[in-house]
């Protein structure tokens, strides 16, 4: 097969399952409530008058300091299980060795089960305690850490590390004189990344309580308050915003003081975020933890089915990968778009607009609102609009991630080889024949390998939105965590943990198609 | 210094695949030799040396080096080994981002506790000795250069200030003066010459130029799809010999 045909065959299958989806989510006309359109507006139009009394705007800055300790404190977690996993996941230095399958096996679980779900059955532990905060971002983003460190180290030139073994270094000389200068900054923009990823995750965890502008936001949700609302979105909108730009700057420094810099300053938050929220070690062994723990651990095994049967989680299964290809797609289309708007041009002779920083500005906002609002809350106010069930979690999760991915296919457009777009210019081509002849064709395998990765979060993030209610496996595990039947919960994480599986892996066989070996 | 060989092959053939890159090879290196592997590319130098640093195993035939069977040596013991054998490898293997200064030191990673080689990254040790490891291959003045930024030969002679640090017992050198101009390789190859002479270390380079080999060893051992053709001394290498080594296939 030519790889023409195999690009339309991809697409052609793409869009079956695109259809297959929307059909399983259903498309008669009980879908739009246009009972709650008085709220959905009333929501958007409270845009223009937020919550400004001296108190509230305290308590957001507050809110704001305490989402962004636990982001600090989670990720300087998630850095030293990295660290230590990726010492017995790189099979640069275990080799394929039993240490190398046993870590492999470990932090399997702790990656396929998202933060939400660490953090519920956290707090049946710990109470609402920061440290639940702590565990449930270090826990799945340090077992994440481990394989990508370990693939840096795997992929970075294993040469040095050879022939110094070979001259008689241990493994950690080795490594520390062969393969870390190397690699260094990879490792820490790397760190940095998760940073931001931990700021969005700590919002969306203050959603079931633990504080912090999640919290508040939830809180002013359910009383109805849109005007706070506003304000503490817009606090969430600065901290994103100036993480993402923290971590893109240290990633395209070229300059190492630039990291060193950041890595000081964010070693100096460590103790600071860990005397504001608190954070109490000996929590870890209290008593009351090790009885709790016992109690969970118990309850939480054998696995098994809910009152539901079978039936039951096969639906909702089917339903969770329904929602994470429509979300997809959502995501994809609304941030390909924005995304090209909002790209810095990049020097060419092309100058496809004139449009200078204003007009970038719009979509640049846009994608942050997307993203820095968590997807719970995108999900309480489209299950305004939408009747519950796949569609408003499809549309929260599609928007939210839209946000992610704008900003990442504007940084693909960003780093992109201009010399065809330029050689295009040169024939008089216009802005959108270049864009489509030059721009996009020659970006397409990272947008592409971009956008599959993004799926395979969203399937496990469509748990985030399904615990307030939109369908699928997230709203089961909801409704069997206020029966308390925790084995059905089990029950209802292996099929997701199955299901992540199978999208890992054809999103990976996918991507790997894409890159050319076949 | 013990007595064993330095190396000692017996009917040793290294397969790759269905290519034969060694067959049938028998052959001892005392200690204190100064030998050159001369041959065409693909001839099967580097797989000789590759098979003696231990970074490939022999498919058939028994190895040994400074009297171990590199087979039976693991753990402590093999590490024990390794630092007794220094290797300038074809493609270098210098850690780029790192300063010459640290490269150089890596040759002394085997002497080294862990905790030691992470604090000479910060404060060095053994300046003096990387000065002169450098002196010898006239690269002093790029003690503090970042090596990436060095052209190939430079970095070539980086590799062998390493060795040089490393002082070992036996020195593999895989064409270490491919990539440096004629004058430079003099001293090179002096500077590994001045090791085998005044600290009684073996050393096998492979050469491309028969010339130069002739001036630089005690022996010189041809090699020609994957066997020994000639195992001389420099001054019995002539003509005939090198045509032999270089004859095209006719078949």
């Amino acid at each position: 097969m030519s790889p023409r045909r195999g690009g339309r065959f991809s697409v052609t299958i793409a869009f079956v399952v695109l259809a297959a989806a929307v059909a399983q989510a259903g498309v008669s006309g009980e879908i739009i409530n246009r009972n709650g359109w008085p709220s959905f507006s009333r929501f958007w139009s409270s845009v223009v008058r937020p919550e400004t009394s001296a108190e509230f705007l305290r308590l957001t800055l507050e809110s704001t300091l305490i989402t962004f300790a636990f982001a600090i404190l989670g990720t300087t977690l998630a850095l030293i299980i990295g660290a230590i996993g990726a010492w017995g996941l790189s099979e640069l230095i275990q080799g394929r060795s039993r240490w190398w399958y046993l870590t492999r096996a470990v932090l399997v679980v702790p990656r396929a089960v998202h933060e939400i779900l660490w953090a519920l059955m956290l707090v049946l532990v710990f109470g609402v305690d920061p440290m639940v905060a702590v565990l449930a971002i270090g826990l799945p983003f340090g077992a994440v850490t481990a394989k990508v460190f370990a693939e840096v180290l795997d992929e970075a030139d294993p040469g040095a590390y050879r022939t110094l073994r070979a001259s008689g270094a241990g493994r950690f000389q080795a490594l520390a004189y062969g393969v870390l200068p190397d690699v260094q900054g990879e490792l820490l923009s790397y760190g940095f990344y998760r940073l931001e990823c931990a700021i969005r995750s700590a919002a969306v965890l203050g959603v079931i309580g633990v504080g912090g502008l999640g919290f508040q936001l939830d809180l002013s949700f359910e009383t109805l308050r849109y005007h706070e609302i506003w304000t503490l979105i817009a606090a969430l909108m600065v901290l994103s915003g100036l993480a993402d730009r923290w971590s893109s700057t240290i990633r395209r420094a070229t300059a190492p003081a630039v990291r060193n810099v950041s890595l000081v300053v964010a070693l100096l938050c460590m103790p600071l975020a860990w005397r504001r929220v608190g954070l109490d070690l000996s929590v870890l062994w209290s008593g009351r933890t090790l009885e709790l723990g016992r109690r969970l651990a118990v309850e939480l095994v054998p696995p098994r089915l809910g009152l539901g049967g079978w039936g039951e989680l096969i639906d909702a299964s089917i339903d969770t990968a329904a929602m994470s290809v429509i979300a997809t797609a959502i995501a994809v289309s609304i941030g390909l778009v924005v995304g090209v708007l909002s790209a810095r041009p990049v020097r060419t002779t092309a100058r496809p607009s004139r449009a200078g920083l204003m007009a970038r500005i719009v979509p640049r906002l846009v994608l942050l609102l997307a993203r820095a609002v968590p997807s719970p809350i995108w999900a309480f106010l489209f299950v305004l609009i939408l009747f519950p069930g796949t569609w408003p979690g499809a549309v929260a999760l599609g928007v939210y991630n839209a946000g992610v991915l704008g900003r990442l296919f504007a940084e693909i457009f960003e780093e992109r080889d201009v010399g065809p777009d330029d050689a295009l210019a040169l024939t008089g081509a216009t802005s959108v024949q270049i864009l489509t002849y030059g721009t996009i064709p020659s970006t397409a395998s990272r947008l592409i390998s971009v956008a599959l990765y993004r799926w395979e979060v969203i399937l496990r993030e469509t748990v985030v939105v399904g615990v307030v209610g939109a369908g699928g496996l997230g709203r089961l595990i909801e409704s069997h965590r206020a029966a308390r039947d925790l084995q059905a919960i089990t029950g209802a994480i292996l099929a997701l943990i199955v299901l992540s599986f199978i999208v890992d892996e054809i999103s990976h066989r996918l991507r790997r198609s894409l890159t050319g070996t076949t | 210094m013990t007595s064993d060989p330095a190396a000692l092959l017996c009917g040793v053939g290294v397969q790759y695949g269905t290519f034969a890159a060694l067959t049938g090879v028998d052959l001892r290196i005392d200690p204190g030799e100064r030998v050159a592997l001369v041959g065409s590319s693909g001839a099967g130098k580097s797989t000789l040396l590759s098979l003696l640093a231990g970074l490939v195993s022999a498919t058939t035939g028994s190895v040994a080096v400074l009297g171990s069977d590199l087979s039976t040596l693991s753990g402590r013991r093999l590490r024990r080994h390794r630092r007794r054998v220094g290797i300038v490898p074809q493609q270098l293997q210098l850690t780029g981002s790192l300063k010459v200064l640290h490269n150089v030191n890596a040759g002394q990673l085997g002497q080294w506790s862990t905790p030691a080689a992470l604090a000479s990254l910060v404060r060095p040790v053994g300046q003096d000795q990387v000065r002169e490891a450098l002196r010898s291959v006239g690269m002093e003045p790029w003690l503090h250069s970042r090596t990436e930024e060095l052209s190939g030969g430079e970095q070539q002679r980086v590799a062998v200030a390493r060795v040089m640090r490393q002082e070992p017992e036996l020195i593999l050198a895989d064409e270490p003066v491919s990539a440096v101009d004629p004058a430079l390789s003099e001293t090179v190859l002096g500077c590994l010459c001045r090791a085998n002479t005044e600290r009684r270390a073996t050393v096998v380079v492979s050469l491309h130029e028969p010339d130069l080999a002739r001036r630089f060893a005690t022996r010189v051992i041809g090699l020609r799809h994957g066997e020994v053709v000639f195992d001389l001394a420099p001054e019995q290498l002539g003509p005939p010999e090198l045509d032999e080594l270089y004859k095209r296939i006719e078949r």
